[in-house]
């Protein structure tokens, strides 16, 4: 039994190397972790840095990194090795200034030392969200920048090739700090699509300056989508607003088929009867009769009534259509960006603003 | 004697305070004594223990628990 769970523990490392390696990095941290709250000091600092290892690295989520190296400074401390602490403490804060240490776990010998060194290095971060969807103008993109001490900082928005577009932001940050931006360039006209650098960057030429750290935003300039055209009021919700017709047809017909007989049968029928003349008045006035019926109910004729019980529907629908027409003006006026943020970077130093 | 708690705590021997959790290597002479985890906002550990000339006491498995 043994031997089929270490054979299936291989099977699963080599078919997934990188979540066995992660696994084996958290299993070092909660080990470690588990050292040193046992006062097993050499074990827990023997394990921590195991689990930061080379091999370990980006195995470990940051928030795992900065817990593995908060643990290895307060084991450091407690072992009369505060410089090594101090040094571990150092890559927390380089790692995510705004991390802090746990002050229900870690007593005030230890928050005081990792408060000290924070003061002392310089870093900066930037954090964004990783899709903005915004309207120009109206809505606004929100990066957030800290810092672990009070720095001067430019944050600036350019084109992958270095083109300036924006200045966001230059001034001091104590802690943290809301840059927003409206999705326009300097000149105010709107960004089109493309990738961008925003960067944070010291404003300082100093030799311990941190380094500036930059993130790939992704932008794309959408149409907006307009609303359809409501559809047309139509029978039989609408009451017919003109004559059939049928009826006027029905009459003209009616006539002439009269008429026809009229002339025709007494021939057919009684051959060498008189009154031959009449027969031809009366063919003529039956088929008048028609004629007029058709006049009298022609088609097309407009239904007064129908058409005013008709008119508030078509009111409602042309308010619709007016509706429509106005939000749809709207919508090609306003200008929609989509931003997608890449996952953040540290920049040389040769481009930090002086 | 060693002693670790979580949340720290401020770690009192008969009485005389020692300092804050954790502790290594605290020395004790043989004997009873009594010994107390404190905290404010938690109820304090208390137990009396007794230490035999030459032995290394570890309690390192304390959870503060809170009021």
């Amino acid at each position: 039994m043994k031997r089929v769970a270490i054979a299936l523990a291989i099977f699963l490392a080599l078919a997934h190397p990188r979540d066995a390696l992660a696994q084996t990095a958290r299993d070092l941290v909660s080990q470690g972790v588990r050292a040193y709250r046992a006062l097993e000091y050499d074990a827990a600092v023997a394990l921590l840095k195991r689990s930061l290892s080379e091999d370990a690295v980006g195995t470990l989520s940051t928030a795992e990194r900065a817990q593995a190296l908060t643990y290895l400074g307060a084991t450091e401390l407690f072992r009369g090795r505060r410089d090594s602490a101090a040094l571990a403490f150092s890559d927390v804060v380089l790692l995510d200034p705004r991390y802090r240490p746990d002050e229900l776990i870690f007593p005030p010998q230890v928050t005081n030392l990792f408060q000290e060194v924070r003061q002392a290095t310089k870093t900066v971060a930037l954090s964004v969200p990783p899709v903005t969807e915004l309207r120009a103008r109206g809505d606004r993109f929100t990066a957030r920048v800290f810092t672990s001490s009070l720095a001067e900082v430019a944050v600036t928005l350019a084109r992958d090739d270095g083109t300036p577009v924006r200045e966001l932001y230059t001034g001091p940050v104590a802690d943290s700090l809301a840059v927003t931006w409206d999705g326009f360039t300097a000149s105010g006209t709107p960004v089109p699509s493309g990738r961008y650098i925003l960067r944070v960057a010291p404003r300082t030429e100093a030799a311990n300056a941190p380094p500036a750290r930059q993130v790939t935003l992704d932008i794309d300039q959408r149409a907006a989508d307009t609303l359809p055209w409501p559809p047309a009021p139509t029978s039989p919700a609408l009451l017919p607003e003109r004559t059939p017709s049928g009826p006027a047809v029905r009459s003209l017909a009616a006539g002439v088929v009269a008429a026809a007989a009229v002339i025709a049968l007494p021939s057919i029928i009684a051959r060498n009867s008189g009154g031959n003349d009449a027969r031809f008045a009366v063919g003529a006035a039956v088929g008048a009769a028609g004629v007029v019926g058709f006049i009298t109910q022609r088609p097309g004729r407009p239904l007064v009534q129908n058409i005013r019980a008709n008119a508030p529907q078509r009111d409602a629908w042309m308010k619709r259509v007016e509706t429509v027409k106005a939000e749809n003006a709207n919508r090609r006026a306003t200008l929609r960006i989509v931003i997608r943020a890449e996952p953040l970077a540290t920049a040389e130093r040769t481009g930090s603003s002086p | 004697m060693s002693i670790n708690a979580i949340p720290w705590g401020s770690v009192y021997l008969d009485g005389r305070p020692m300092g804050n959790t954790p502790q290594l290597d605290l020395p004790v002479p043989p004997g009873q004594h009594k010994l107390r985890v404190e905290r404010q906002g938690y109820r304090a550990y208390e137990r009396v223990i007794e230490v035999a000339p030459g032995q290394r006491l570890r309690i390192t498995d304390i959870t503060l628990v809170e009021r």
